[in-house]
């Protein structure tokens, strides 16, 4: 590397170093501290996060149990999580194959448009769709007024509400990465694809969901990560009842004042996300150097 | 072609297509009306934006017809969705499905038709074979050249047995060795698989070398239907003798009138013409001269001749073309072989006589 190429990469390394590197680093070393009695934490070698995490002490035998709380929380931090992936690509993808079919001179407008909702804050976003959820909401009031439901729907406070409120938060994740694949496809390839006898649903799935695939997964894994760890559509529109991942590591920095219990559920995020991912990553290799 | 007229493969009956609205609105097709043989190789000719592709491509099914019929072996398959007619195209930039490979790309027509495996495995076998690519049969479209590209677009689109076989352009992205050889090859695989072939190209020399018949188009209408002999030799108007080939346009005055032959006075001499349509005595008209139908001597030679004085002389290799400016004022393109004169050519400024040959002169009907 020339002196120059060093000079020019420098400003992102130290943002990579400080601001990602070091905090990461620092939250896998306090797992495996003691915690503080007012917050933070005594230097002494601890593997008690980690214990705690899988097992409760049997206070009357004192010996140790396997438990599955928290694995549970984590359990369904993977099916909401899974479930806003699926809904956002069941929306998304027609959005971004209606945008990317567009003429080209009106794509940037509606590119625009999705991105609308962002410039907004997220909390205020996600407290506005509460507002529009909950039981004397409009949304329960439009129902009642229709004569579709009697009783209000009970929608904000459940797992429902908080699916509603990742896709709100992630949809545009999953339209920007299709659509920029879908606008490179060569669209002459469904003509070729109509001409030699295939009809539309298999045009679809065998001609452009293959071309676009790189789009699709790099959509869904923009959706389904931080879905994993979201903490504020849980908290606000699920009550704070259902625990996810952000939830329970935000309680142990704030509540219940234990930092290393905090940092082990977030290094157990972390690893499990880099285990899943390299997994993936080692599949493609493997699937394009078979071609 | 009396086949032709008996089994028709394809009849375009007066199809009319438009494009865009009010003030933007383009005749794409205007009143079409042909028909081509079972087992033909038919050549749709013209500039771009002449409406040759949008016809192609109403014959595929990606287009619909504004007004007109058009019938596959008399059936009318107007309103049939591309992938309920039998007919196949060979795409301009090929259009193979990148994420599969060669003989997947081959095999993908008889997968959607429901071939039996063993019957796929041959066909892709034969398939390959026909286009001398059966080594490349697990390689992707991206690792192959434009050539092979080619050569897999049209085992694809051959593939299923279509009855009609519909060519956009293919030969446009290859280089003109590649080209050359190509024309070759396409013109033997009509032949050997017996199937019609409906070719689109702005490439005269393509059309005039490959095809059996050759409708020229221009601004959504046919100029001129026929063998590549009587297009070239026989235009009707100007605009085919212009897009065909090089020609002289000269004005001449009609003499006299027999059968088929017309009688023209021009710069005090007469030739003899043929006609494009009809003519009347007494009237100026137009006749196309091809520059290779004139011949000249220094002396000149009996008969009634044309005597100009050259103007200018450009060697093209195998021929020399010469400038003559004639009598009246008008210019004459004549073109002679190099090959087997033994005197040189006659240099600028110095005074020739000029004879074309009986009946080579076309008197057109525009």
């Amino acid at each position: 590397m020339t002196r120059a190429r060093l000079l020019l990469l420098s400003p992102t390394l130290a943002m990579i170093g400080f601001f990602l590197l070091l905090p990461v680093a620092l939250m896998a070393v306090y797992s495996f501290l003691s915690p503080g009695t007012y917050g933070g934490v005594e230097w002494l070698l601890s593997f008690d996060a980690y214990i705690q995490f899988f097992f409760e002490r049997d206070f009357l035998t004192d010996e140790l149990v396997f438990h599955t709380s928290y694995l549970s929380i984590y359990f369904r931090s993977f099916v909401q999580a899974l479930a806003a992936t699926v809904i956002c690509l069941l929306i998304g993808f027609p959005t971004a194959y209606f945008i990317a079919t567009r003429p080209p001179a009106t794509r940037s407008a509606w590119v625009l448009l999705v991105t609308v909702p962002y410039w907004v804050n997220l909390l205020i976003r996600t407290v506005s769709m509460l507002f529009v959820l909950r039981d004397e909401g409009p949304l329960n009031g439009a129902l009642a007024a229709a004569g579709i439901v009697d009783a209000p729907l009970r929608i904000a406070y459940t797992d429902f509400a908080v699916a509603l409120g990742l896709v709100y938060s992630y949809l545009p994740f999953m339209v920007l990465p299709i659509y920029a694949a879908i606008e490179r496809f060569d669209f002459s390839l469904m003509e070729a694809a109509c001409d030699l006898y295939a009809g539309r649903w298999t045009i679809l799935r065998r001609i452009i969901l293959p071309t676009v695939k790189p789009g699709v997964v790099a959509g869904c894994l923009l959706v389904f990560i931080p879905s994993l760890g979201a903490y504020i559509a849980p908290d606000l529109l699920g009550g704070g009842k259902n625990l996810m991942i952000g939830n329970l590591v935000a309680l142990q920095f704030q509540g219940s004042r234990n930092w290393p219990f905090g940092a082990a559920a977030a290094v157990l995020l972390l690893s499990a996300v880099l285990v899943a991912l390299t997994v993936l990553a080692r599949r493609r290799a493997l699937s394009a150097a078979g071609n | 072609m009396e086949s032709a007229q008996k089994n028709p493969a394809v009849e375009i009956r007066a199809v009319s297509k438009q494009f865009g609205r009010g003030a933007e609105q383009v005749k794409a097709l205007d009143g079409v009306t042909l028909t081509i043989g079972d087992n033909e190789f038919f050549t749709l000719l013209g500039p771009s934006g002449c409406g040759k592709t949008t016809l192609l491509r109403m014959i595929a099914g990606f287009e619909q017809p504004d007004d007109g019929g058009i019938f596959l072996f008399g059936e009318d398959i107007k309103g049939l969705p591309p992938h309920k007619r039998p007919v196949n195209t060979v795409f301009q930039h090929y259009a193979l499905f990148p994420h599969m490979t060669v003989a997947e790309n081959v095999a993908f027509s008889l997968r959607m038709l429901g071939r039996a495996p063993g019957e796929i495995e041959r066909t892709i076998g034969e398939m390959l074979a026909l286009v001398k690519m059966e080594q490349f049969a697990a390689r992707k479209p991206a690792q192959l050249s434009g050539g092979q590209q080619q050569r897999i677009a049209l085992a694809r689109a051959l593939a299923p047995r279509p009855r009609v076989l519909l060519l956009d352009e293919p030969l446009s992205a290859l280089d003109l060795k590649l080209r050359q050889a190509m024309r070759a090859e396409l013109k033997a695989m009509r032949q050997r698989t017996g199937i019609t072939f409906v070719f689109v190209t702005h490439d005269q020399e393509e059309a005039l070398t490959m095809s059996d018949r050759i409708a020229v188009m221009s601004g959504g209408r046919v100029r001129q239907t026929g063998a590549p002999r009587d297009i070239y030799e026989k235009p009707c108007d100007s605009f085919v003798a212009n897009f065909i080939g090089e020609s002289n346009f000269l004005t001449v005055t009609v003499e006299r009138l027999e059968q088929d032959a017309a009688w023209c006075r021009l710069d005090g001499a007469l030739l003899q013409c043929s006609c494009a349509g009809e003519a009347a005595a007494g009237f100026d008209a137009r006749v196309s001269i091809r520059p290779e139908q004139v011949s000249f001597s220094a002396d000149g030679g009996g008969g009634p001749a044309l005597s100009g004085v050259v103007e200018n002389l450009s060697y093209l290799g195998t021929d020399t073309q010469l400038s003559v400016r004639l009598g009246d004022g008008q210019m004459l393109q004549a073109r002679v072989q190099n090959a087997g004169r033994e005197r040189p050519p006659p240099g600028p400024g110095q005074r020739i006589r000029l004879r074309v040959n009986p009946g080579a002169a076309r008197l057109l009907a525009d």
